[in-house]
């Protein structure tokens, strides 16, 4: 014998002991009336406690219900004490007596596991106690006779007799007992209803007769509080329900039992065909029941429909089943089960074979799911043909590259009526039948109009599938919608055409160098500015570059290696011909997909014409200012010397012959007279002075005019052909300026016979040209004449030229738009 | 009215009030107008130059009590006569003229050493009498 077994045995015997002194007391009390009622009930509902926890240990000795309905059988006896004639047992027994329900509580709430899973069912539990506790003793501490139905029952530790204290004790704990009560009936009740399947079995005698005495008790103690004694026949009919919590434990576990015996049905349930989890779930009685297979391939559990079992299903049990030593299955199920190990294994082994059937089946169904999965979602098209080349099957890639909405709608169309466009078709079919019987494995691209009417490329791949006569049972066509990378390709292809085409044909010399330095672009603009063809310069340094400048370079390279764009930066190249250029360098780097510099390309502007019109602009404006200085200067010497001197003397000859006129009116006379012709000199020089500042003859009669006086002034014959219609004023005062320079030269240094004035306007343009028969060799750059009506007649946008070769004459022209200058 | 320099300068200061003149001016006309004007106003125009030598050498030949002289001469100008005079120890009153404005020249006049400015439209015996105290 265990020392389990002689532990339970020893508790059966207490538990007779107590029963025994139970018997004694109650046969032997004087103020118990219904003695045999009593020990038939009371006692008998004690031992039945003792008796059903002691078997519970033994069948389940790790379930702590078996302690708790022994508990509540030996704390029942305490009660017992109450039906002694001696005050102290009496004392005692009415004391400690109610405990017992404290452990009913306790037991309903932990049923069927033995524990108390919520923390709320503890607070009940331990409340529950407290009061059976303190209730009878508080009424034993204020009240020196408490019972009722024995007056002669004396409290021995009354405190003090009080009525009222023990009233009030009796109220308080008799509405809090009712309180607890109604808890407690309203979480068995919810319990039992949220229960399903084997753990509805198990619950529903325990907590039903639990819950009857419970609410026997709870009127009991209703009735108890508006008038003692009256509550005392429901005493017995509380005894008759308390008794039935044991027995109706032990009804549950009878059930448990006989339903080993749906083991045989479940074999003839599956013989008959009846699915192996329903067969199971029906033998359980677990209609919640799951049946998960073992693949041992991939080491998993999946269910019945391929999904995976989770390592701990949440709220679940599960049972392992093995055949023939190896793992088969696992039953999901009720943890109530737990406690019917022995039937739940006894399912599973009687099940094991068709388990193992089943596991076969759904490792099978899990790999043709997984192969479904794989075709339907992958990316490429998948379609397989017969050997006329008809479509049997395909994939959702497929279908939607044809632009089909249902498979339907090319099942068992030709493949290259469905995939080929109508004048390659004839090419394909021959090609499948070329490929027949063997149907060896192929590669091809085909570009269609597809049923939505988008041009769809197709690279394809085919290999055959053998039937068990290794003859050609099918083909399998794979293909790659490759439309968007041809696109691809094609625009890539076009951007660098363009940008080809951009690099050839740029005025700006475009030159690319890589990171070693060396160049590996050169386009025809840099050919052309700089004289080296590409042939000369790609793959080597740059030659471009002029001695001294190798910093600036260095400077230049790094900083756009380092990612910077510079735009714009004047510097100095040379050409293949040692001559040094005026650029301007803008550069940029290239990146790879990464962002890092592969190389860099710089594009030089040639801005040498560019500088040197600027410098000649610049050296245009200081001519005309230091021109327009010197024409002041000169006029104010004119004025100085000329009008004002003559001025200033017909002031003095005025003031004297003033002093004259009355001591001697004839030498005032003769001052007089010469003050006149002072005054007559200095008019002349006036207007002389006028007509070299702005000839009045251009301002009233036109170039013309004014052209004829200067030829009469001239000791030189001038011819002249002048159009009548006027010009703008800016140009006519140009034009003007520059015959009589001309002139004045011709005059001057050209020893000339004759000289001719040609104005003529075409084309937009008025050309002005003042020609002489003189000895020539004239040089602009000698006097600053001609280079002021230079700058004059560029100002107007026009331009002026000197042709004078020596011994054959001097040829002024000066060509005006008109545009520009009306 | 002829300009008159608060701080006379030593070389060209005269107690007396001086009769004879030489006029000194590239314009005939000028001096042919001033010697007539000066002369019908009590002065006595013992020579005439025609640029800044010519007025140099006048003065060291002829001693005038006033020099009569333009601001600008063919060959250099008054203000540079009016320093060789004073580096020659040569005493005349130095009365320069021009036909332009005395501030025209601006502190020139004051620091050449001269007696004072007339302009050649203002030119006049009292003018000049005047300049000289």
């Amino acid at each position: 014998m265990t020392g389990r077994v002689v532990s339970l045995a020893a508790g059966a015997v207490v538990g007779v002991a107590l029963s025994g002194i139970a018997v004694l007391l109650v046969l032997t009390s004087d103020h118990e009336d219904n003695k045999a009622a009593t020990i038939a009930l009371a006692v008998t509902a004690g031992l039945s406690f003792i008796w059903s926890g002691l078997f519970a240990l033994w069948r389940r000795p790790e379930n702590r219900t078996g302690y708790l309905l022994a508990a509540v059988g030996y704390l029942w006896f305490f009660g017992a004490l109450s039906e002694s004639d001696n005050d102290w047992l009496f004392t005692i027994g009415a004391g400690l007596g109610s405990l017992a329900l404290g452990a009913l509580a306790h037991l309903l709430l932990a049923f069927p596991g033995g524990r108390l899973v919520h923390r709320r069912h503890l607070w009940l539990v331990v409340a529950t106690y407290a009061l059976v506790l303190t209730g009878g003793i508080g009424q034993l501490l204020f009240e020196e006779f408490p019972s009722s139905a024995c007056p002669e029952c004396r409290s021995t530790i009354v405190v003090g007799s009080s009525e009222r204290a023990s009233t009030v004790i009796r109220f308080v704990a008799n509405g809090i007992g009712l309180a607890l009560l109604v808890a407690l009936l309203f979480i068995v009740v919810t319990r039992f209803l949220r229960a399903q399947g084997a753990l509805r079995r198990a619950l529903g005698p325990v907590l039903g007769a639990g819950a009857l005495a419970m609410l026997v008790l709870a009127l009991q103690l209703s009735i108890d509080a508006y008038s003692e004694g009256a509550a005392q026949p429901l005493e017995y009919v509380f005894l008759a329900t308390f008794a039935m919590v044991p027995a109706a434990f032990l009804v549950g576990v009878l059930r448990s039992r006989l339903a080993r015996s749906g083991v045989g049905d479940l074999l003839l349930a599956l013989a008959r065909g009846t699915l192996i989890r329903d067969a199971i779930a029906g033998a359980l009685a677990d209609p919640t029941l799951e049946v998960a297979y073992w693949l041992p391939d991939e080491g998993r559990y999946v269910s019945a429909d391929g999904g995976s079992l989770p390592d701990d299903p949440e709220g679940r049990a599960v049972t392992l089943v093995e055949h023939d030593g190896r793992p088969t299955a696992a039953l999901v199920h009720d943890p109530a089960l737990r406690d019917e190990r022995e039937l739940v294994e006894a399912v599973a082994a009687a099940a094991g074979l068709w388990l193992d059937n089943e596991r076969l089946q759904a490792a099978l169904r899990a790999q043709v799911e997984f192969l479904e999965t794989i075709v339907s979602a992958a990316p490429s098209l998948l379609c397989s043909l017969d050997p006329e080349g008809r479509i049997t099957n395909l994939n959702d890639a497929a279908r939607r590259a044809g632009g089909y909405a249902d498979d339907e709608d090319v099942r068992w169309r030709l493949f290259w009526e469905a995939y080929v466009a109508p004048e390659e078709r004839e090419e394909a079919r021959r090609r499948f039948e070329e490929a027949a019987p063997e149907h060896a494995e192929a590669a091809f691209e085909h570009t269609f109009v597809n049923g939505l009417g988008e041009e769809v490329t197709i690279a394809w791949s085919t290999a055959p599938l053998y039937d068990e006569q290794r003859s050609v049972r099918s083909i399998v066509c794979a293909g790659l919608d490759v439309t968007v990378r041809e696109r691809q390709h094609q625009q890539l292809q076009a951007s660098a055409e363009r940008l080809r085409a951009a690099i050839e044909a740029s005025p700006v010399a475009i030159v690319e160098y890589a990171l070693d330095d060396t160049i590996t672009r050169w386009n025809p603009a840099a050919e052309r500015i700089f004289g080296w063809t590409a042939e000369e310069v790609v793959g080597g340094p740059a030659k471009h570059q002029p001695p001294g400048r190798e910093e600036e370079l260095r400077e230049l390279f790094r900083r756009v290696r380092a990612g910077e764009v510079y735009m714009a930066v004047e510097s100095k190249r040379v050409r293949s011909d040692g001559a040094y250029i005026d650029v301007e360098i803008s550069a940029a780097p290239i990146r790879d997909s990464a962002g890092s510099v592969l190389s860099h390309m710089a594009l030089f502007a040639d801005i040498t014409e560019r500088k040197r019109q600027e410098e000649e602009l610049r050296a245009s404006r200081a001519r005309i200012v230091h021109a327009a200085d010197d024409a002041r200067r000169v006029l104010e010497r004119n004025l100085h010397d000329g009008a004002q001197q003559r001025l200033v003397a017909l002031s003095l000859s005025l003031r004297l012959a003033q002093s004259k006129v009355m001591t001697d009116p004839a030498e005032a006379q003769t001052v007089l007279e010469g003050a006149r012709e002072e005054l007559a000199s200095a008019l002349d020089e006036l207007r002389e002075l006028a007509r070299g500042i702005h000839p009045a003859v251009l301002t009233d009669r036109g170039l013309s005019a004014a052209v004829e006086t200067l030829a009469t002034r001239s000791p030189v014959p001038v011819e002249f052909d002048i159009p009548e219609d006027g010009l703008p004023q800016a140009v006519e005062a140009a034009a003007y300026y520059v015959i009589a320079e001309a002139l004045a030269n011709v005059i001057k240094y050209a020893a000339a016979t004759r000289a001719n004035v040609r104005v003529e306007r075409e084309d937009g343009r008025v050309l002005v040209a003042v020609a002489d028969d003189g000895v020539g060799g004239a040089d602009a750059s000698r006097g600053s004449g001609l280079n002021g009506l230079a700058d004059r007649v560029e100002a107007l946008g026009g331009n002026l030229t000197l042709d004078s070769p020596v011994g054959r004459g001097t040829c002024v022209t000066a060509v005006f738009p008109l545009q520009r200058s009306a | 009215m002829g300009n008159r320099t608060d701080t006379t300068p030593q070389l060209c200061d005269h107690e007396r009030v001086p009769k004879t003149v030489v006029i000194a001016d590239d314009h005939p006309s000028f001096r042919a107008s001033a010697r007539a004007i000066l002369q019908s106003e009590g002065f006595e125009v013992i020579g005439e130059a025609e640029d800044g030598a010519g007025a140099i050498a006048a003065v060291s030949e002829l001693a005038p009590d006033v020099l009569l002289l333009d601001v600008q001469l063919p060959d250099f100008d008054g203000f540079a006569v009016c320093r060789q005079l004073r580096h020659d120890g040569r005493t005349p009153a130095v009365v320069l003229v021009s036909s332009r404005d005395a501030c025209d020249y601006g502190a020139l006049i004051e620091e050449s050493g001269a007696l004072g400015f007339i302009a050649k439209a203002e030119l006049s015996g009292i003018a000049l009498t005047d300049l000289l105290g």
